[in-house]
């Protein structure tokens, strides 16, 4: 298949990506999906090409679906790729909570995948998973939200101070080198200590945890990340050091599982594409911290909310059931 | 059967790409604004566990919250840093797809996962990897150009 845009304009939107990607801190999935599905129109052009090559519409659309999933697992998966041994090297993957979510993740991503979605099913839940995204954006340029952020940190600020004061610290280091270390483990229940931390957890909540989130995010070719962090956080109440590696892990499983069952039903991932945005992004993520200073980012979170908004009522179908014709 | 001109051609596109990737992805570390990142999330992370201690649950799902915040600032950074050290490989790669898809290896059976032979995309992935392990790991202490955050 022939390149769906001139290469440049792949480039420049990737930059866009990488710059709103890296001064925001969200919507990098959606900018990249909305450059596949709406800039540059991959999923038609790539129907296009297989239904002249033969191939049944229908498969063809479900072929062009499945690259647009995989695609997106791409842009996940580097990430995880590059820090994943790095993090195992520095012993801060909790490998026992990390394996028993992975059993659950491992059966969850080959599960996702077969779940049939059409072409217009994909860009529906995608459109609405964009929608929140830009309402939790909008949210965070408010007032509201500001003062909260603010009270927050100053709240935060006079508590570190006095713990600074009662508390004697240096024992971090010396904690690190032992790692994780296995005191119990029964189908029950799995006793670890990380870090000089002692953890409980359970193994089969933990797998069929991983089990649902890897469920749902496969089958939006997504990585997983932003339901682990909370998972992971909350029902076992981790602290965030831990969450990190051990996220990127989950991840990284999620996401490799995935991409090997998308490539397995047909999906035809187009590597120049991906790779002109992909390089797109690298110089827009460094563009993005340099000017950062030169405007209020909240201005641009503000008109990336109604960008997003705008779009996720599109994906859904909004504006054409009003007979607006965008 | 090996395709030698296909394997010579895309394992010296390996060659000249990977040291390439580790001297700019060196340049461009972002180790510095981890580390300090990082800092920031154990600070929170043992502060939140003192307030957990002390039973003050407001302030420890305070220090929570904004220790998620950092979190996410932390992977946006490894996020970039993943893009720089990746994407070179992964236009590589699809210029390789697009122009030069030949088969390197041939195989007389049916090899799950693979087919009937092994692709110049498949081949430039084994050799990125081999240059990497077996060129510029050993090279990394006494080349200052492989070293995060050389000028």
């Amino acid at each position: 298949m022939e390149l769906v845009s001139n290469p440049v304009f792949i480039l420049l939107w990737g930059i866009i990506v990488g710059y709103v990607f890296s001064t925001v801190g969200a919507a990098g999935a959606i900018l990249t999906f909305i450059g596949q599905t709406v800039v540059f129109k991959f999923d038609k052009a790539m129907i296009k090409h297989l239904v002249n090559s033969g191939i049944a519409e229908a498969q063809a659309k479900t072929t062009a679906k499945n690259t647009l999933k995989v695609h997106n697992l791409m842009a996940v998966i580097l990430s995880p790729l590059i820090s994943v041994p790095r993090y195992f090297k520095e012993k801060r993957v909790a490998i026992p909570l990390a394996l028993c979510i992975a059993v659950g993740v491992v059966l969850g991503a080959l599960i996702g995948p077969a779940i049939p979605m059409t072409l217009k099913q994909y860009k529906f839940w995608f459109g609405v998973v964009t929608f929140i995204i830009g309402i939790r954006l909008f949210y965070e340029t408010t007032e509201t939200y500001r003062k909260g952020r603010q009270k927050l940190q100053s709240i935060s600020k006079k508590f570190e101070e006095k713990v600074k004061e009662l508390k004697k610290s240096g024992k971090w280091e010396e904690l690190a080198a032992e790692g994780f270390k296995v005191t119990n483990f029964n189908v029950g229940s799995l006793k670890f200590t990380f870090w000089g931390e002692e953890f409980s957890i359970n193994p089969i909540l933990a797998a069929v945890g991983g089990f649902f989130i890897a469920i749902i995010a496969s089958m939006f070719g997504l990585g997983g990340g932003f339901m682990l962090v909370p998972y992971l956080s909350s029902v076992f109440v981790l602290p965030m050091f831990m969450v990190s590696g051990t996220s990127v892990a989950i991840v990284f499983i999620n996401s490799l599982v995935a991409i090997t069952s998308y490539l397995q039903k047909g999906a035809q991932p187009d590597l120049l594409f991906v790779g002109i945005m992909l390089v797109g992004i690298a110089i827009g993520s460094f563009i993005g911290p340099v000017t950062q200073k030169y405007y209020k980012e909240k201005y641009l979170r503000l008109f990336l909310s109604i960008i997003l908004l705008f779009y996720g009522l599109r994906f859904m179908g909004v504006w054409a059931a009003l007979g607006i014709p965008i | 059967m090996i395709n030698i001109q296909a394997a010579l051609l895309v394992s010296l596109a390996a060659f000249i790409v990977t040291p390439l990737v580790v001297t700019v992805a060196a340049r461009l570390s972002q180790q510095q604004t981890k580390d300090k990142l990082m800092a920031k999330i154990k600070e929170y992370s043992e502060l939140s566990s003192d307030a957990s201690n002390a039973g003050v649950r407001n302030m420890y799902a305070a220090l929570q919250k904004q220790g998620n915040e950092v979190l996410m600032q932390y992977y946006v950074v490894l996020y970039r840093e993943a893009v720089v050290e990746l994407a070179l490989h992964v236009l590589v790669l699809g210029i390789i797809q697009n122009y030069y898809p030949v088969h390197v290896l041939n195989f007389s059976i049916q090899v799950w996962g693979l087919g009937d032979g092994l692709s110049s995309v498949g081949w430039y992935i084994i050799s990125a990897i081999l240059v990497f392990q077996l060129l510029v790991k050993p090279l990394k202490p006494k080349l200052r150009f492989f070293r995060p955050g050389w000028v």
